[in-house]
């Protein structure tokens, strides 16, 4: 099955300074990726890329296997998206609001209307006007145009932006039966990092317009190639291993060694100790949380 | 594109801006009546000097006449770029053209359905003035033949006109229909800068710049070659309805220059937001 958006060596350069600088990026039907990057990385600029909003200097966005900038309509027929800030108009009601950008679409239809406004919990206040709204309020609203139609593609730019605990909470349970219950594919661009491993399947870091980082959320985050090997003379143990070149010892603990290790070569270790006669009692694979991939991730660009 | 038009329209009439130049225009017209009310204008005053006049020279048809060449000096057109500047960069501005064209939804037909709510726009704010200026008139002042003195138009006829009230009518309908056409010739350049900038203020201003520099290019004898292809020049060209045997050739030519105008300042808009790079 092809991907539903296929990203190719994506340039876009503004006067002097490449935003994006060669990206490339698949997502699949079903995927919740998640497109993290500090400020500046070039994640707007590639939103905007992906929605036709702005004309890459190099390279293509595909989107259904439609090239975005030239068949724009064709693309972005069953997309949605909240670009940054939700543009809303101010002096229309949050339900005007919505029938117009469904209208744009050709999905004004009061139940679809009714049904975004519910799943989004703004049924209540869907006939006040826009002015009157919390910052909260418009985020969800810009939510609700998002989803409205029930696209099958869904673009997120920074959803939770300005949402107090209790509605980030919501968005993410949200995003997640979107994509469970819904068949919905979600693109979802945020700072947090915690909601993008508490959601996303997969994910994409970009820094500097490039790619730094990209797969499984499972995968990357246990392929660091640490192990913890429980060991008896941890300090014998670490001085054995210290001088092999797939090995560096990054720990020493009580009866515990914590070990970087090259190539998948955890079994060469584990058999290396137990001949030099050692008491190997347990070895298992260390697990990182997304931050702390990340800001390695980072501290290695930098 | 009717529906678009139609989200166009629901937009507008639900914006307190769109009100602005017909409440400004409101407080004018009865501003005007009540001068009239007061005492004529000094050419009324000389028309009496040299002529004896019977019935009612001041009334609705002259108020409407009156208003019009008094508001297509400045106020119609500038309250028209008010809410034309506003159409595109208003919603560059808020957000909204971002969320607009997250939708499939062709950047042009959106452009062509905004610039089709401009012209409605532009001819029912000319109108009302016209409407409002008869009804406020007659009522004021009561009905009658319609008097005009023209001042000379670019084409240099000049004389007190007068006309029995229904072709008075049919006259000032065609004078404003005219008018429409002028006062969207200066709207298009509004229009035409607000598909680039994401700041109303830019696009109004550099309207009523450019409005104000070919007036005063239209004055100044250096310029005196392409005095004819300014637009400026053929805006006051209303007046023509309001000569004996209308001058149909040259009205033809004032219309086709303010065509021309319209439509190019259409098409560059329509050129520079197919490309333009959405960043607001």
């Amino acid at each position: 099955m092809k991907p539903i958006v296929e990203i190719s060596n994506l340039k876009k350069r503004y006067g002097r300074l490449w935003a994006v600088d060669g990206l490339d990026l698949t997502v699949e039907r079903g995927d919740v990726f998640g497109f993290l990057g500090p400020n500046g990385a070039g994640k707007s600029t590639t939103i905007r890329m992906m929605l036709g909003l702005v004309r890459p200097t190099n390279g293509s966005v595909r989107v259904f296997e439609h090239n975005v900038w030239h068949e724009r309509t064709r693309a972005l027929t069953r997309v949605g998206a909240l670009v940054e800030s939700p543009g809303l108009y101010k002096y229309l009601t949050g339900r005007q609001n919505l029938w117009h950008f469904a209208s744009l679409a050709g999905l004004a239809k009061k139940e679809a209307v009714d049904l975004a406004l519910e799943k989004v919990g703004l049924s209540d206040r869907a006939d006040d006007k826009v002015k009157g709204y919390s910052h909260g309020m418009r985020q969800r609203l810009g939510i609700a145009q998002a989803i409205v139609g029930e696209p099958e593609l869904v673009i997120l730019d920074e959803p939770t932006n300005g949402l107090d605990p209790q509605g980030m909470k919501e968005v993410r349970e949200l995003i997640q039966k979107l994509a469970a219950e819904h068949q919905m594919t979600i693109f979802l661009s945020s700072h947090l990092l915690h909601e993008v491993e508490q959601v996303c399947s997969k994910i994409a870091v970009i820094h500097q317009g490039k790619q730094v980082a990209g797969g499984s959320v499972s995968e990357l985050l246990s392929n660091c190639g640490q192990v913890r090997i429980a060991v008896n003379k941890p300090v014998e143990a670490a001085n054995t291993l210290d001088g092999l070149d797939s090995t560096k010892v990054i720990e020493v603990g009580p009866d515990w060694i914590k070990v970087q290790v090259k190539d998948n070569l955890t079994a060469e270790v584990n058999k290396r100790l137990v001949t030099a006669g050692f008491d190997v009692s347990a070895v298992v694979p260390e697990t990182t949380s997304l931050e702390e991939f990340y800001f390695s991730l980072l501290v290695e660009q930098v | 594109m009717i529906t678009l038009v139609k989200l166009e329209i629901f937009k507008l009439v639900r914006r307190a801006r769109s009100y602005l130049g017909f409440a400004a225009l409101s407080a004018l017209a009865g501003l005007v009546v009540l001068g009239l009310k007061e005492g004529p204008p000094p050419f009324e005053q000389s028309i009496n000097q040299g002529f004896m006049t019977f019935g009612n020279i001041l009334n609705g048809g002259f108020t409407a006449w009156f208003l019009l060449k008094l508001m297509m000096a400045l106020f119609l057109p500038l309250f028209a770029c008010v809410v034309i500047g506003d159409m595109v960069s208003g919603e560059a501005n808020d957000g909204t053209l971002r969320t607009m064209l997250s939708r499939p939804v062709g950047r042009g037909k959106i452009l062509f359905s905004k610039f089709i709510v401009s012209v409605l726009y532009v001819i029912a704010l000319t109108f009302f003035i016209g409407v409002a200026g008869y009804m406020l008139g007659a009522i004021f002042l009561g009905r009658g033949a319609l008097v005009t003195f023209q001042e000379g138009t670019a084409l240099g006829a000049q004389g007190i006109y007068i006309y029995p009230e229904a072709e008075g009518l049919l006259r000032l309908l065609g004078a404003y229909a005219y008018a429409s056409v002028a006062v969207l010739s200066v709207a298009s350049i509004a229009f035409f800068i607000s598909a680039f900038v994401t700041n109303s203020l830019g696009a109004i201003g550099g309207a009523m710049v450019l409005y104000i520099a070919s007036n005063l290019l239209g004055i100044i004898k250096y310029f005196e070659p392409i005095k004819d292809y300014l637009f400026t020049t053929h805006m006051g060209n209303f007046g023509l309805f309001f000569i004996n045997e209308i001058p149909k050739g040259d009205l033809l030519k004032s219309l086709g220059i303010l065509f021309a105008y319209i439509l190019a300042f259409l098409a560059a808009g329509l050129f520079v937001f197919h490309r333009k790079d959405v960043l607001s």
